[in-house]
């Protein structure tokens, strides 16, 4: 194992700062300051996230947000929009070419998707990855991931279900059509799963943070070196939370 | 200037959302927002793609060949929408705003 990898286990943290430390981390790695990284963390309070090119207010019921106190924003990566609740998240950043990382988006996404699937498994759960960027079990989805570049640089992040609390999905997302709400739900609760439904059994933040440690490092082949998030990252994120995650410019300007 | 929205869900793609604004008497784009849960690389080219609409026509042709040339120049990548899917998207949108004029 030639290569070395910075593992931060993180406490849960608010949205904006969340976002702000995946970007810091970005920033870091790029600048050549820190080693390749990756974060596992959680989210406190819960929190409504959008993909890079959605709109606010289409997605999401801000009232609904307000009176659940659960924060939004919007992400710098793709995808779709999702309530971050009961899961765990990654962030993993390095640059195209370590560990194995292909260049091509795709075949990277798959290959990242690789360590999901490798704690994943480690926990019980064979799951299997649905391009672009889902992992879904028996067709149900456990697991949404979505990644940016920076010239060779990329940043990928994506969420490892626990619970699922779908109604409480419904309540915060928009759906396309109003009257359409119950059958989508029906629809979503087949479509969604997580690590207690498939297991049967409670599972702890912990236990499914240990399994991603583990998948991740046999499957890129890295020796983890676990350090804290840095009182300079801490500060970077802070500032990147109060300009852009949680202002209403960056969120509301699409 | 009428305005317009669609949804569309791009086949073995992802969902998306056109804001639509443009000149009847010209057949021209004079504004057009593109939302939805695709990808697309840098993310700033959103934005290039959305420039490049104003001021073209509303026909398919035209419409895909201004967003591959912009593609193109950015050396974008996108995944889960293409060129095409967009302009159906636009279309669309103005397709259901004539349609809701003449039920007017």
């Amino acid at each position: 194992m030639n290569n070395k990898m910075r593992l931060i286990i993180d406490p849960k943290r608010p949205g904006p700062i969340n976002m702000g430390l995946d970007e810091t981390i970005l920033e870091e790695v790029v600048s050549g300051s820190e080693l390749p990284t990756l974060r596992l963390y959680g989210w406190s309070p819960e929190n409504v996230t959008i993909g890079y090119f959605q709109g606010m207010e289409e997605e999401v019921d801000l009232e609904a947000c307000e009176r659940l106190g659960v924060s939004y924003l919007r992400r710098t990566t793709g995808g779709g929009a999702v309530l971050n609740a009961q899961e765990v998240t990654y962030n993993l950043v390095a640059p195209v070419g370590f560990a194995g990382i292909p260049k091509q988006i795709l075949d990277s996404y798959r290959y990242i998707c690789g360590g999901v699937l490798a704690g994943l498994r480690h926990m019980g759960v064979e799951a299997e990855f649905i391009p672009l960027n889902d992992l879904v079990v028996n067709g149900k989805k456990i697991s949404g991931n979505a990644q940016t570049r920076r010239g060779d640089y990329l940043l990928q992040h994506g969420t490892i279900l626990l619970q699922v609390d779908v109604e409480k999905m419904f309540s915060l997302l928009k759906v396309p059509a109003e009257k359409l709400k119950g059958k989508l739900i029906a629809d979503v609760k087949q479509r969604v799963t997580g690590l207690e439904i498939l297991l049967g059994r409670a599972v702890t933040f912990d236990e499914t943070i240990a399994g991603m440690v583990q998948g991740f490092g046999e499957h890129l082949q890295v020796e983890f070196e676990r350090k804290p998030v840095t009182a300079v990252e801490l500060q970077r994120a802070q500032e990147l939370a109060d300009e852009k995650y949680a202002n209403r410019m960056w969120n509301f300007k699409r | 200037m009428l305005k317009a929205k669609s949804v569309y869900k791009i086949p073995d793609g992802k969902l998306l959302k056109v804001f639509l604004t443009w000149d009847e008497s010209s057949n021209q784009i004079t504004k057009v927002l593109l939302q939805g849960d695709f990808f697309i690389h840098p993310e700033s080219g959103i934005e290039e793609i959305e420039k490049a609409l104003v001021g073209c026509a509303l026909s398919e042709n035209f419409m895909v060949s201004s967003i591959e040339r912009v593609v193109s120049h950015f050396g974008m990548e996108l995944f889960g929408v293409n060129s095409q899917g967009i302009a159906y998207g636009i279309l669309l949108a103005k397709a259901q705003a004539e349609e809701g004029q003449k039920h007017e």
